[in-house]
């Protein structure tokens, strides 16, 4: 009975990976197919693989929506780290009338879905003139993730032990300096943390940027749909390999990042 | 969270703070409240005349109009399907894993990956997967002898595929919170139930099970307001189609105000969606919670 709950737990573990992991393991394969072997009955899984379709992304230029992404992704995340880490600093250790009902205000945003806000931020944009612009869907995105930001740093900068700031404090540092100097270090895990998840927000995006963008400032979930939509004529192995493409840099950058996102976990953990 | 100390210094501290509130108010809460009055405007922007205030009238529009009637339901059933599914499978498949076990690190990372990948490269993937030309399963189905299927082709399964996709996206979450609910439960509970004669099955059922209910219910709403707002996958696999059978209220509320440029009618559809999203999330904070 002990051994046949044992051998189950494993097989359940087991299904759970090759089910989580199949789906992404056969968009790398057709994305690696040779153009011959793309619509062989039975499916192939074994074949010597081919280069061509990324290729084809290099050579036809798609790698510019790439970078797009990377331009927005990257500077709202900054941004946003920057506003919502002061802010969030500000929320903890100043007391001021309705700070309870100011904070609710400002995490309003983790409750109320953007697109209650996609009529009205397309005509903003607009009248800025930027309209298919990365720095239209960069403001845009700022708004996304300073919620989020601000909701985890709270938590780790409540948890910044007080007598460091009184020493500082008697030491003659003043408010900017207990932030740069104290705060901030003590919890750059939880800014990092943070910084890694805005950046997967909005590297994932699709709504805003199907609405905000056209031609020029296309990301990369945008140019993704939009080859898939070429109907009767996809291009397989190409889509595949933009899927595979758009997914890589999460995976590498959630990958790197690994140790940060768990050390700032244990630190929540040492500090409570 | 209601503690905080103070330090002196005020007008550093509104420095410090005003930058960000200004920025929500300006690109979050601002826009919300324009959302609020445009539902109550026509406005079509294709028309070029400014919005005009009509009061309720396209909230009454909207009771009578059967395509938004149908989006509702395609985004109330895609919902609870979903979330069902999501919590069963995972809550389950939690239970069977329970105790800690070697390379359960490594196999958190790897859960996490669904999770993680783009909902657009999640529809791609599925898209390929469903494909009856390049994809694996109407092959499998073929041969198990179930014929030929276009999965995505016909409103019968069209709706069910997608949701299968979300399963996959999504189980992981509540496998992964409801893991860690279990693990949170001391070991001396369970020990006491065993050595006082119950079953493994009566040990599930009355003690493991009841400790992780606010973990449960928890897990499940916020699948639910993730899977009200369904776009991305919807978009990318059917366009809403074939028909009209898959399109979801997020899908009709862009295609109203993009493709028909129809601003005010589309600001009410996005008030009732909003409504519902806050009675979710009224009961997700009256949810004890324990992990």
């Amino acid at each position: 009975m002990r051994r046949a709950l044992a051998a189950s737990r494993i097989l359940a573990i087991a299904a759970v990976v090759a089910a989580g992991l199949f789906p992404i393991y056969y968009l790398a394969l057709t994305a690696l197919k040779p153009t011959g072997l793309l619509f062989a009955v039975p499916p192939r899984f074994i074949f010597s693989p081919s280069l061509e379709a990324f290729q084809q992304v290099l050579a036809e230029g798609h790698v510019r929506y790439f970078m797009t992404s990377l331009i927005v992704s990257t500077a709202s995340a900054l941004l946003a780290a920057a506003l919502a880490a002061a802010g969030a600093f500000a929320f903890t250790y100043y007391r001021f009338p309705w700070r309870e009902g100011a904070f609710f205000l400002c995490i309003l945003g983790r409750m109320f879905p953007p697109v209650t806000t996609l009529v009205p931020v397309f005509l903003m944009v607009k009248m800025l003139g930027l309209l298919d612009h990365p720095l239209g869907l960069i403001l845009v995105y700022v708004a996304f993730e300073v919620p989020l930001v601000l909701l985890i740093m709270r938590g780790f900068f409540v948890q910044v032990p007080g007598e460091l700031y009184e020493s500082a404090s008697l030491d003659g540092a003043g408010t900017f300096q207990l932030f740069s100097r104290i705060a901030l270090p003590l919890t750059m895990p939880g800014l990092l943390a943070s910084g890694v998840l805005s950046f997967i927000l909005t590297w994932n995006e699709l709504l805003f940027a199907l609405v905000l963008t056209s031609a020029r400032a296309r990301t990369a979930s945008v140019a993704l749909a939009s080859f898939l939509e070429a109907e009767g004529s996809v291009q397989w192995q190409l889509v595949a390999s933009l899927g595979v493409l758009t997914i890589l840099p999460v995976f590498l950058f959630m990958g790197a990042m690994h140790r940060f996102m768990v050390r700032g976990l244990t630190l929540g953990a040492l500090k409570g | 969270m209601t503690g905080g100390r103070s330090i002196r210094g005020e007008g550093a501290f509104w420095l410090l703070l005003l930058p960000m509130v200004a920025y929500l108010v300006i690109w979050r809460i601002l826009p919300l409240l324009y959302t609020a009055w445009l539902s109550l405007a026509d406005w079509n922007i294709g028309r070029g005349a400014p919005p005009r205030f009509i009061g309720i009238e396209n909230y009454l529009r909207l009771l009578g109009d059967p395509r938004f009637h149908a989006a509702v339901k395609v985004s109330a059933i895609f919902m609870l399907v979903a979330t069902a599914a999501e919590v069963v499978l995972g809550v389950a498949l939690a239970l069977l894993v329970n105790r800690p076990f070697r390379g359960q690190t490594i196999v958190q990372g790897i859960l996490l990956v669904p999770m993680i990948t783009s909902p657009v490269a999640v529809g791609t993937i599925w898209y390929i997967l469903y494909n009856g030309k390049i994809g694996p399963l109407t092959y499998l189905v073929d041969r198990l002898g179930f014929g030929v299927q276009d999965w995505l082709g016909s409103t019968l399964t069209a709706l069910p595929a997608i949701i299968l996709a979300d399963v996959w996206e999504w189980t992981p979450f509540v496998f992964l919170l409801a893991l860690s609910g279990l693990q949170g439960i001391p070991e001396t509970v369970v020990e006491a139930a065993r050595i006082d004669g119950a079953s493994a099955w009566k040990v599930w059922w009355y003690i493991t099970l009841p400790l992780l209910r606010g973990v449960i219910v928890a897990a499940a709403i916020l699948r639910a307001m993730d899977a009200l707002k369904i776009f991305d996958t919807i978009f990318i696999m059917t366009g809403g189609g074939p028909g009209r059978s898959t399109e979801s209220a997020s899908l009709l509320v862009y295609r109203t105000a993009f493709t028909h440029f129809e601003f005010g009618y589309a600001a009410a559809m996005i008030m009732v969606v909003l409504a519902l999203t806050t009675l979710l999330y009224w009961f997700y904070t009256r949810v004890p919670q324990e992990v």
